[in-house]
């Protein structure tokens, strides 16, 4: 009989914790089941999406669609842009700029939909 | 480089680490960091262990225990390296990157420093368990379970947003 595939199951493929033989039983029972397979698509779309809004736009790190990068020896390091190590690229450091007031108006909005 | 100067940079990348790990742990607003006293605290912990990983984990754990199992309310300071705090605040403000945000806030703090530690952080699972002072298996059963919370909590807060802008338009 074939175990079904439980949510710690489907962490712990996602997060690189299952060694290869764990992982390709995994990997064949959720080409049979289409919903837990959407499950951990959704997760990573999730995870990727919650480093995004902690580290910003360099760090999202990979999806699903990427391979995971090894965990454990390396904090992530936020962007370089402190006051103590200017940007070198001028023009970056400037699109930078107009993109704030871009998003300023978005957080002003976002303000206005959510309270 | 000196092995001195290679320690203060391990201590910087931790003490911004720790941070990090606080704001989001307790929600910070954008721009605003906990008070330094709470980071002053763990990093003061974390040199006391024997390696790297183990300060790391210590230092979270310091972290977890005074806002997550105490409850400890975050003293707010407006973020001391502007530069920096003033990139992320904005990342931050994009309209998707605030339901994020918001969804994150509104888990449970234990599950939330869950999956900041595996997902953001980057721990493995046995050193995220030993930060939150929790076996295992029981470890990984709570990291499913915040990871199914913040799928409801996105999926709520979307319906929510798309109600909203229908409303407007």
């Amino acid at each position: 009989m074939v175990e079904p595939i439980r949510n710690t199951d489907l962490c712990a493929l996602l997060d690189g914790e299952c060694d290869a033989g764990a992982r390709a039983r995994l990997e064949a029972e959720l080409a049979r089941s289409p919903q837990c397979a959407e499950r951990l698509a959704l997760w990573g779309r999730n995870d990727a999406a919650l480093r995004l809004a902690v580290l910003g736009g360099r760090h999202a790190g990979p999806t699903l669609d990427a391979p995971c990068l090894p965990r454990g020896s390396q904090a992530p390091q936020e962007p370089s842009l402190t006051t103590d190590a200017p940007p070198r690229n001028v023009a970056g450091a400037l699109l930078a700029g107009f993109a704030g007031g871009a998003a300023c108006g978005a957080a002003a909005l976002a303000m206005i939909l959510f309270g | 480089m000196s092995a001195i100067a290679d320690q203060e940079l391990e201590v910087r990348a931790l003490a911004q680490s720790l941070r990090r790990f606080a704001r989001a742990l307790t929600g910070a607003a954008p721009g605003c960091d906990v008070a330094p006293g709470a980071i002053e605290e763990a990093l003061r912990a974390a040199r006391q262990a024997p390696d790297p990983l183990s300060a790391r984990i210590e230092g979270y754990r310091r972290l977890i225990r005074r806002y997550a199992i105490q409850g400890e309310p975050a003293a707010m300071t407006p973020a001391a390296r502007p530069g920096i705090d003033a990139v992320l605040a904005l990342q931050r403000t994009s309209l998707d990157a605030t339901r994020k945000w918001r969804a994150l806030s509104g888990l449970d703090p234990a599950h939330r420093a869950a999956l900041l530690l595996v997902v953001v952080e980057r721990l493995p699972y046995a050193c995220a368990a030993e930060a939150l002072d929790m076996a295992e298996a029981d470890f990984i059963k709570a990291l499913a379970r915040a990871r199914e919370a913040l799928a409801g909590r996105l999926a709520a807060l979307g319906a929510c947003g798309r109600r909203h802008l229908k409303l407007v338009s």
